[in-house]
């Protein structure tokens, strides 16, 4: 199909002065959104961007499964010889020069939506600092970050043609929850499973082969080497038992659990069990008390951070693992990242529970007996010990889960954005609030 | 074939496995060449302590000499240019520091090996010659604040330092299942650079000391002032057996000076107790039951005089579990790995540690024990001899040391 026959669609991002592109988060997902757009072949995707940051993101989606000027282009105001002062202004740019039938903004904050045209629709990630509360004393100040998120978000709202939620769970405790919109002004749109399979060409069907973990654990004594931390540069990650944690460290993250069901695996019961997670620690802070557990037990030789990791290493830290946890007591998603991404190379993963993992649970309650009580550290300690007594089972039951699962693929994803973004916006397109199961058969 | 075990400390545990080693390797039948000679290192404390210690180290055994052995920590550039002609094959990249041993002569260079016991908290000792690492705990893994108090203490740079040594350096050794694992992922260790040896050297006692008839009552506590004992728990639950009408004697048995328990003590695990628990450890020095081990030979003799013994600490194997076992006396301990491997002659009466009311009941089912079983005397000879590995099978280990290093030693 030629570009000329594809329908145009904005993507609207507002990108601070300084900000990085990053191949994470929104622009990750903005990244797979795009390579499923590439597979259907019927729109593209206009991107509007500062010029700070256009040669960034051009650079990173040149590594995608798309191509550049067909399924996706990027806009900013130097290709007009025009400079933006602020956001205003490349809305005022985008509206002018960036022909569209509609727009998809990629967070709900984003104001500068109010001087486009053309109908927009936005995604809504989840309202994690309204729902889940940082107690420092500047964060509910007056205009303390959360009160000025939801007052930005009001202020979007009139100009918002249709709300596009990962979950259930988010379009009725937040969206409709916290900020009164109507259910048929919002659209569902589940992920596809994300897989890492293909990522290390010495995995075969998520298959963990003694030489496979060897050259796994090779990749992460190479990146220890080189980025730290030194006790890991030369350690035996293939004959170790550990646990993969590959999350931020954040209010709702929940990390402190695995140290508690470190600590009682290590030293109340003896066992041999480290935590290895990808999440920063800064010592000392107050904001998460991660590190503060750590710290006092004196247990940063047993709960280590390998932050930053690359496409690769990432990989071959979820293979080399005994098992993946993700601890967070929510998401915005349905499912965890983590599962997904573990499995897909042959680890299973183990989920605390929350509103996410009751959804994914919906269609497939095989999981159930991997999810853990996010407050209790012994009985994930004991939930450890058994998933590792039983890895091989675990791990065929939770790849026939994930082989289902991933018959949901981003060519779908990809078809719904721009349903729902074209959708007029009195009408609910809920294909939306159908379990994944009879979203795969639609 | 000249080896040097090489002392980390003059402590008891740390002299009761020196000999037993270097018995062993003198009836080793390595691989090549005959049994080797041993030449101990063994640090100066005090003049007369050391002349003392190494008599008793080589005691019996001709092919055994005791030097002195002072430890000096040199910064790891020093080294490599001191050791020019031999360097090793190891990587110093993440060493600021090694630890290196002095005689004032030779500094053990003489020697064609060095079977390293030390703990590695001490430092990382940089393997001139071909080195085998004797690793008999890792307890700062589990029990870290008995060691330092927070993350920045040089404790860990010194750890660490040492582990770094480790992976890269000859093989390390241990006879304790739960080191081993220790030694695979908290030092990172791979498994084809560790000997997992089967049975400790903890059993070889000294000859020669026989049971007397004891005082039926006597409970000897194998305790230090310290978190690794469990001391705040311990004697709590001491207090209240004694409040339940306990009638077990209690003498406390340290290493440590017996000042370190009275209540003037400022040592911190002693200071921070309550006041009703530094008055019963007061009344025990009044009444002259805080003992100092001096030497194994004074371990042994205390045990032929005790009706029963308690090990508060809280992990490791050692002389704590083994010798009252073998002396044929019930035994209380802290429940872990390595008390449970022990059901020779009779299981140790193990508990939850950190409880002083199950510690209390412990001590009164020890109490219990203790009136049902014959006088140690009646029985210590076919208990005694029983108990812990033969001379055969030492040797047998030691064999697997030596033609370890053998592999490397260029003899």
């Amino acid at each position: 199909m030629s570009d000329h026959a594809r329908t145009p669609i904005g993507i609207w991002i507002e990108s601070p002065r300084g900000a990085q592109w990053a191949n994470q988060g929104m622009t990750r997902l903005l990244g797979f959104i795009v390579e499923g757009l590439a597979q259907a072949g019927s729109h593209v995707f206009r991107i509007v961007v500062t010029d700070d940051i256009r040669s960034e993101a051009e650079a990173d989606f040149a590594d995608l499964v798309a191509t550049a000027g067909e399924d996706y282009s990027f806009h900013s105001p130097q290709d007009m010889g025009q400079t933006a002062a602020d956001f205003d202004d490349l809305a005022r740019f985008a509206d002018r020069h960036v022909p569209v039938t509609a727009w998809i903004s990629l967070f709900p904050n984003q104001l500068g939506i109010k001087l486009l045209s053309k109908p927009v629709a936005s995604i809504f990630p989840d309202a994690i600092g309204l729902a889940y509360h940082d107690f420092t004393e500047g964060a509910w100040a007056l205009d303390g970050p959360p009160a000025a998120w939801r007052d930005r978000v009001s202020q979007a709202l009139p100009h918002i043609t249709r709300f596009i939620t990962f979950s259930d769970h988010v379009a009725r405790d937040q969206v409709q929850g916290l900020f009164g919109v109507p259910p048929d002004r919002v659209t569902v749109i589940p992920h596809a499973p994300p897989t890492l399979d293909g990522i290390l060409p010495f995995i075969r069907d998520g298959q963990r082969t003694e030489a496979s973990r060897y050259a796994a654990a090779c990749l992460l004594r190479r990146h220890a080497a080189r980025h730290g931390p030194a006790y890991l540069a030369n350690f035996p990650f293939e004959h170790v038992r550990y646990a993969a944690v590959s999350t931020q460290d954040r209010v709702t993250k929940n990390i402190r659990v695995v140290v508690d069901a470190i600590d009682e695996l290590v030293r109340a019961q003896f066992e041999s069990f480290k935590l290895i997670m990808t999440a920063q620690l800064h010592y000392g802070a107050t904001w998460s008390p991660t590190p503060g557990a750590i710290a006092r037990r004196l247990l940063h030789l047993d709960a280590l951070s390998m932050p930053d990791l690359p496409r690769d290493v990432h990989a071959a830290f979820y293979h080399c693992a005994e098992i993946a946890i993700h601890p967070s007591v929510f998401e915005g998603g349905r499912g965890t990242f983590p599962y997904y991404e573990a499995i897909s190379v042959g680890t299973p993963c183990l989920m605390a529970h929350g509103p996410h993992v009751a959804e994914l649970l919906i269609d497939t309650p095989e999981l159930a007996g991997s999810m853990f009580d996010p407050f209790d550290a012994v009985g994930l300690a004991a939930l450890m010990l058994a998933a590792s007594a039983g890895r091989a089972e675990l791990v065929a039951l939770q790849r026939a889960t994930y082989d289902r699962l991933r018959q949901r693929t981003w060519r779908q994803v990809a078809l719904e954005y721009a349903a729902a973004a074209l959708a007029p916006a009195s009408t609910g397109i809920s294909a939306t609030t159908l379990p994944v199961s009879a979203r795969i058969s639609a | 074939m000249k080896i040097a075990i090489l002392l980390g400390d003059a402590g008891l545990e740390t002299l009761i496995r020196a000999r037993a080693m270097a018995q062993a390797m003198l009836a080793a039948d390595p691989l090549h060449g005959g049994a080797p000679d041993i030449t101990i290192g063994l640090p100066v404390s005090d003049d007369y302590v050391w002349k003392r210690d190494a008599g008793w180290l080589a005691a019996g055994m001709p092919g055994v000499t005791v030097r002195r052995l002072d430890w000096q920590l040199v910064p790891a550039g020093n080294a490599l240019r001191m050791h020019q002609a031999r360097l090793p094959l190891v990587s110093l990249a993440q060493v600021s520091h090694v630890l290196l041993p002095r005689d004032w002569g030779s500094n053990f260079t003489d020697c064609d090996a060095w079977l390293v016991m030390a703990d590695p908290g001490l430092g990382a000792v940089y393997p001139i010659r071909p080195t085998a690492y004797f690793c008999s705990e890792l307890a700062a893994r589990r029990h870290p604040h008995a060691f330092c108090a927070d993350m920045q203490s040089p404790f860990w740079t010194r750890l660490l330092a040492a582990f770094q040594i480790w992976r890269q350096a000859g093989v390390v050794v241990t006879t304790d299942p739960i080191t081993a694992q220790d030694v695979l992922d908290f030092a990172g260790v791979a498994p084809d650079r560790m000997l997992h040896l089967p049975h400790s050297f903890d059993c070889a006692a000294s000859d020669g000391i026989r049971p007397l008839a004891s005082p039926q009552r006597r409970l000897i506590i194998r305790m230090e002032p310290d978190s690794l004992h469990d001391i705040a728990s311990a004697l709590r639950g001491l207090r209240l057996y004694r409040q339940d009408g306990g009638t077990l004697d209690p003498m406390i048995a340290c290493e440590a000076q017996p000042e370190a328990f009275r209540r003037q003590s400022n040592v911190m695990a002693i200071a921070v107790l309550p006041a009703a628990v530094r008055d019963l450890l007061e009344d025990l020095a009044q009444d002259g039951g805080i003992e100092r081990l001096t030497t194994p030979d004074r371990w042994a003799r205390l045990l032929g005089r005790a009706a029963a013994v308690w090990s508060p600490r809280l992990s490791g194997q050692g002389s704590q579990l083994a010798w009252p076992l073998r002396f044929g006396l019930p035994l209380l301990c802290a429940d872990h790995p390595a008390a449970r491997e022990h059901a020779h002659p009779a299981a140790p009466i193990r508990y939850k540690p950190g409880n002083p009311d199950g510690i209390a009941d412990a001590l009164h089912a020890l109490q219990a024990v203790v009136a049902a079983v014959p006088a140690p005397d009646d029985h210590m000879a076919s208990v005694g001899a029983s108990v812990g590995a033969s001379a055969a099978m030492l040797a047998a280990q030691a064999t697997l040391i030596v033609d370890r290093l053998l592999e490397t030693a260029d003899v």
